[in-house]
C-alpha cells in the first residue's frame, strides 16, 4: 500500500511537487498506509490537479470528455437503414385464405435455408461472420424481417429489411419480395402476388436518434464542466 | 469546526509543527484526523495567502509557523465562531 500511496503522489502538480514533495513524502512515511490515506491523498491530488486549472481548461476538458461520450455512443449505436417494399395481395377467395397463404409463404421465405442463401449470397454480417455461427446470424437476420400488413382492410403487405448500409437494405428487401413472388408462383393457391411499391433506397438510418444522442453529449458537458468547476471552487476555499 | 485550514492555524497558535505533529495535535483537540492529502491541501492554501510560513530546518519533515497576518485572521475566526457558540447554547437553554 506504501508503494501505491508514493505512486499516487506523484499525481500532484510538478510546480506543487517541486516546492512540497520532499515535506509530503516525509509525512507519508510516518502516516498508516491504509486505504483512508490512499483516497485522501488521491482527492488531494485531484483537488490540487482541478484547482491549478484556469476556466479554460475545465470547459475544454468537459468539452472533450463530452465529445468522447458522443463518439462512444455513436461507435455502440451504429447506424441502421430500413428499406420497405409493398405486395399486393389478389384473390377469388375469401381474405382468410389469402391470410393462410401468405402465412406459408412467410415461414418459406424467412426459412433458415432461404436466408442463409441470402446471406452467403448477398453477402451479409461479413464482420459479424468470425464471432456468430450461421444459426445466430439467421435469427439475427429475421429479427432485421418485418413483414406488417399496410392497412387493417386489405391483404397487402410490406417487407422491410433493415441493415447497416442502405444499398444493401434495398438489394435485400428486394430479394425478399422475388422470393415471396417465387413461392405464390410454385404454391397451389389462388391468391397472386405482385410488387405494389419497389423498394426503395432509404436516404435516412431509422437508427439511431441522432439528436437524442447528440443531447445526450450536451447533458455530459454540462454536468462535467458542473462537476469540475464546484470541485475547484471547493478545493480554493479550503474544504477539499 | 471541521474547515481543515482553521484547524491548522489552531494547531500553530502554540508552536510550530511539522505535518505529523499537526495531525497528532489536530486529531486530539478535535477528534478529526485529517489525510495527509486534505493537512497539506491546507497548508498549502495557507502558506500562499500569507498565514503561515515554512521554518529554517534540516529535517525532511519541514515545520510551520503562524504569521502574525495568520494569528489576526485565527483570532477573527475563532471570535465570531465563539460568538456564534454562546448565542446557540443561550438559545438551548431558553427554548
Amino acid at each position: 500500500m506504501s508503494r501505491v500511496i508514493r505512486f499516487i503522489a506523484r499525481l500532484y502538480p510538478l510546480a506543487w511537487r517541486r516546492r512540497y514533495g520532499v515535506e509530503f513524502d516525509a509525512l507519508l512515511e510516518d502516516v498508516r498506509p491504509d486505504g483512508r490515506t490512499a483516497a485522501d491523498v488521491f482527492g488531494g491530488a485531484i483537488a490540487m490537479q482541478i484547482g491549478n486549472w484556469k476556466s479554460w481548461g475545465i470547459l475544454a476538458v468537459a468539452a472533450l470528455f463530452g465529445a468522447a461520450v458522443i463518439a462512444g455512443l455513436f461507435v455502440a449505436n451504429p447506424k441502421v437503414y430500413a428499406s420497405k417494399a409493398v405486395l399486393k395481395v389478389e384473390g377469388q377467395g375469401s381474405p382468410h385464405d389469402s391470410l393462410d397463404a401468405i402465412n406459408t409463404m412467410v415461414t418459406k421465405v424467412e426459412g433458415p435455408a432461404g436466408l442463409a442463401e441470402l446471406i452467403t449470397t448477398d453477402n451479409l454480417y461479413v464482420s459479424e461472420r468470425s464471432r456468430m455461427t450461421l444459426a445466430e446470424l439467421i435469427e439475427q437476420m429475421k429479427k432485421r424481417i418485418h413483414i406488417t400488413p399496410v392497412a387493417p382492410s386489405a391483404a397487402d403487405f410490406a417487407v422491410v429489411f433493415e441493415y447497416s448500409d442502405p444499398r444493401v437494405a434495398q438489394k435485400v428487401t428486394q430479394d425478399l419480395a422475388v422470393r415471396f413472388l417465387g413461392e405464390n408462383g410454385v404454391a397451389n393457391t389462388s391468391t397472386t402476388l405482385s410488387i405494389l411499391d419497389p423498394p426503395m433506397l432509404p436516404q435516412s438510418p431509422i437508427r439511431p436518434n441522432e439528436p437524442l444522442l447528440a443531447g445526450l453529449g450536451a447533458a455530459c458537458f454540462l454536468l462535467m464542466w458542473g462537476a469540475l468547476s464546484v470541485v475547484r471552487r471547493i478545493a480554493a476555499r479550503g474544504h477539499a | 469546526m471541521s474547515d481543515p485550514s482553521l484547524l491548522v492555524l489552531s494547531s500553530l497558535a502554540d508552536g510550530d509543527k511539522h505535518g505529523y505533529a499537526m495531525m497528532e495535535d489536530i486529531e486530539r483537540f478535535s477528534g478529526l484526523r485529517l489525510g495527509p492529502g486534505t493537512l497539506y491541501g491546507a497548508i498549502t492554501r495557507l502558506e500562499q495567502r500569507g498565514w503561515i510560513r515554512p521554518v529554517a530546518s534540516d529535517d525532511r519533515r519541514q515545520p510551520y509557523t503562524l504569521t502574525s497576518a495568520g494569528r489576526e485572521y485565527l483570532k477573527d475566526q475563532l471570535e465570531n465562531l465563539d460568538r456564534v457558540v454562546k448565542s446557540g447554547l443561550k438559545r438551548l437553554r431558553h427554548a
